[in-house]
């Protein structure tokens, strides 16, 4: 299996993961916003060179940001930088394989590697119903508190993953 | 991360009438109906809008809450140590990262 950048070559329309949103955002959007530098998207195939999405996920930039209150904000209240895991999506036919599981690593080693040239206070995930929160708090994603059903994994944390794939050629 | 998705909701919406001429048009060159044309290109309309809203805004309590949670030490979970095991068995060739599903 290999987890790459998603490309023209990427047949994007056989994809299904079950939830509309997320078919429909990989096959007409992803490659759009990649292309505009909005967001990026990294895709799983079976083998190197296939054309077969398996999987995929988005990474975009947000903020975390204390709601206003009409006396200002404090020191040290501050809005803060996360980078925000949009989407994560395996297909059908590949579910329970372990799928989301590299996803979500491989996307914890590119956060831990920009966090090195600028600032991340923190990996921010949506977790669009019960099955994909328990997903992420089994490896230990905590919930922000908000409406919206956001969860967190410090820099912190990510980093004493000690997330480093071997090297090869 | 996914489920069957069960329709169970109805949605109304009066439109004008050239309107309502216009996307039957374009669901019939698509090859699907009116109502999930008008269905799907909401959803995907909704998503961009949400992707798009990059302010999380938390209550000062919750926000508090967060600050301190990453200013302390907290130590990766089990699941994520074993995880981040198996992550780290697989191997890069340049952008692309390979790994076997035996691993």
């Amino acid at each position: 299996m290999v987890i790459e950048r998603l490309s023209k070559r990427h047949e994007r329309r056989a994809f299904d993961c079950g939830e509309e949103s997320l078919n429909r955002f990989l096959r007409e959007m992803a490659r759009q916003r990649a292309d505009r530098d909005l967001g990026i998207a990294f895709v799983a195939v079976p083998e190197p060179g296939s054309p077969v999405v398996v999987g995929y996920y988005t990474l975009v930039t947000a903020t975390v940001t204390p709601a206003v209150v009409p006396d200002g904000s404090l020191p040290g209240q501050q809005d803060v930088p996360v980078i925000r895991l949009a989407r994560l999506a395996v297909d059908r036919g590949w579910q329970e394989q372990g799928v989301g599981e590299r996803l979500l690593f491989h996307a914890l080693y590119r956060v831990q590697r920009v966090a090195e040239e600028v600032g991340v206070y923190a990996v921010v995930v949506d977790a669009l119903h019960e099955r994909a929160r328990g997903f992420y708090e089994k490896y230990g994603f905590h919930s922000l508190g908000d409406d919206r059903q956001h969860l967190y994994m410090t820099l912190k944390v990510i980093r004493a993953l000690h997330l480093h794939p071997m090297r090869s050629e | 991360m996914s489920r069957p998705q069960v329709k169970d909701e109805r949605m109304e919406l009066r439109i004008a009438k050239e309107h309502k001429r216009l996307i039957e048009q374009a669901a019939a060159l698509v090859g699907c109906s009116t109502g999930q044309f008008v269905a799907s290109q909401a959803v995907a309309g909704a998503s961009e809008v949400l992707d798009r809203e990059r302010a999380i805004t938390l209550t000062r309590r919750h926000f508090a809450r967060f600050v301190a949670a990453v200013e302390a030490d907290d130590q990766p979970t089990p699941a994520a140590t074993q995880a981040a095991a198996r992550f780290s068995k697989g191997h890069a060739k340049g952008p692309e990262y390979h790994w076997s599903s035996n691993d």
